[in-house]
C-alpha cells in the first residue's frame, strides 16, 4: 500500500542508540518507530494549533504538568 | 489522495454472481458524494418505513447519524488516520475510518502496546439483512477488515487492532470475525469492545483465502 520514499536520516550516536533501544523494546523496526513518532507529532501539533493543551499526570498524586512541544 | 489498492470478489446475493469490488485507501470526494446521494436517502427512507416497535438495532440504523463526509474532511492529510472505501458497480458499498495512534491494547499479554483502532466501519445500508429483506452485497465488511489487518501488518502492529461495536454489529465481530470480546468499553459502556490478536488476524485472512 502507498508509495514509499527513501531518505537518509542523520542522527547522532546517542540519538541512534535511543532509536535502537526503543525499536528493540517494542520489537519493531526503526522505520516503524519514526512513522509512529511522525503521526503522534502531527496529531499533537494539530491539537495545540487548535488551542488545546497537552498534559502529563502522575498517577500517584494526580499532579498534572503541561508538556511543551516545539 | 484516494488510491486504488486492488479488486476483489464480493457476492451479489440478489443475482448469485460474484462481482468485482474495488478497494480504495483514503476516502475520497466520490465516496463522500455517494454517501450523500445514495446512503443518506436510503437511511431516511428506511427510517420513515420503520414498523411499530421496530428498533434502530433491528433495522440496522444505529450508524445512520455518522457523518462520513465530515469525517473524511477531518481525516484529510492526517497521518494519524487511515481510511478505506469499497466500490462495486460504481457505487460506494463500504467505508472505514481507522485511527493509528492514541489507542493501547487492552489484552492482558499486550496491554499498553499501541494498536490501530477502528473508529467507524459501515457497509452500505442496502447490504444489511436487518435493513432490507433482500440485501445486496456480501463480503464488503470482510474486505474492509482485511484491509485493516493488512495495514496493521504493514505498519508493524502485527495485524492487531481494536474496535468498539455498536449493538447491531456485535454478532458479526463475535461469530464471523472471531475477535476477542473484552466486555463493555469503559469509554462507551453500552457498547462492547473487541480486539484482534495477531493469530486472530492471520486466521481471518486465512479463512478469507479458503472461502469458496
Amino acid at each position: 500500500m502507498d508509495d514509499k520514499k527513501t531518505m537518509t536520516l542523520n542522527l547522532s550516536g546517542r540519538e541512534m542508540a535511543i532509536l535502537d533501544q526503543i525499536a528493540d523494546r517494542k520489537g519493531i523496526s526503526k522505520t516503524a518507530i519514526v512513522r509512529q513518532a511522525l503521526r503522534l507529532y502531527q496529531s499533537i501539533e494539530e491539537r495545540l494549533e487548535n488551542g488545546d493543551k497537552l498534559f502529563v499526570e502522575k498517577p500517584s498524586t494526580r499532579e498534572k504538568s503541561e508538556l511543551m512541544v516545539l | 489522495m484516494t488510491e486504488l489498492i486492488g479488486s476483489y470478489d464480493v457476492l451479489n446475493r440478489r443475482t448469485g454472481d460474484f462481482e468485482s469490488a474495488e478497494l480504495y485507501r483514503t476516502i475520497g470526494p466520490q465516496h463522500a458524494r455517494d454517501f450523500e446521494v445514495h446512503w443518506r436517502p436510503a437511511f431516511q427512507q428506511r427510517r420513515a418505513r420503520m414498523a411499530s416497535g421496530e428498533t434502530d438495532e433491528r433495522a440496522q440504523l444505529q450508524d445512520s447519524h455518522w457523518e462520513w463526509p465530515k469525517k473524511a474532511d477531518i481525516m484529510r492529510d492526517r497521518l494519524d488516520f487511515e481510511s478505506f472505501a469499497v466500490v462495486v458497480g460504481g457505487i460506494t458499498q463500504g467505508l472505514l475510518a481507522l485511527r493509528m495512534t492514541g489507542h493501547l491494547s487492552r489484552l492482558v499479554h499486550s496491554a499498553q502496546e499501541a494498536i490501530p483502532y477502528v473508529e467507524l466501519i459501515a457497509s452500505a445500508p442496502w447490504n444489511r439483512s436487518g435493513f432490507t429483506p433482500n440485501p445486496q452485497y456480501k463480503g464488503v465488511g470482510e474486505l474492509l477488515i482485511a484491509a485493516v489487518i493488512s495495514l496493521s501488518f504493514e505498519q508493524e502492529f502485527a495485524g492487531r487492532f481494536g474496535l468498539t461495536a455498536i449493538p447491531q454489529s456485535v454478532e458479526w465481530y463475535r461469530n464471523f470475525c472471531r475477535l476477542t470480546e473484552l466486555g463493555p468499553d469503559p469509554e462507551h459502556p453500552t457498547m462492547i469492545y473487541f480486539e484482534a490478536t495477531e493469530q486472530q488476524a492471520k486466521d481471518f485472512i486465512e479463512r478469507g483465502r479458503s472461502a469458496p
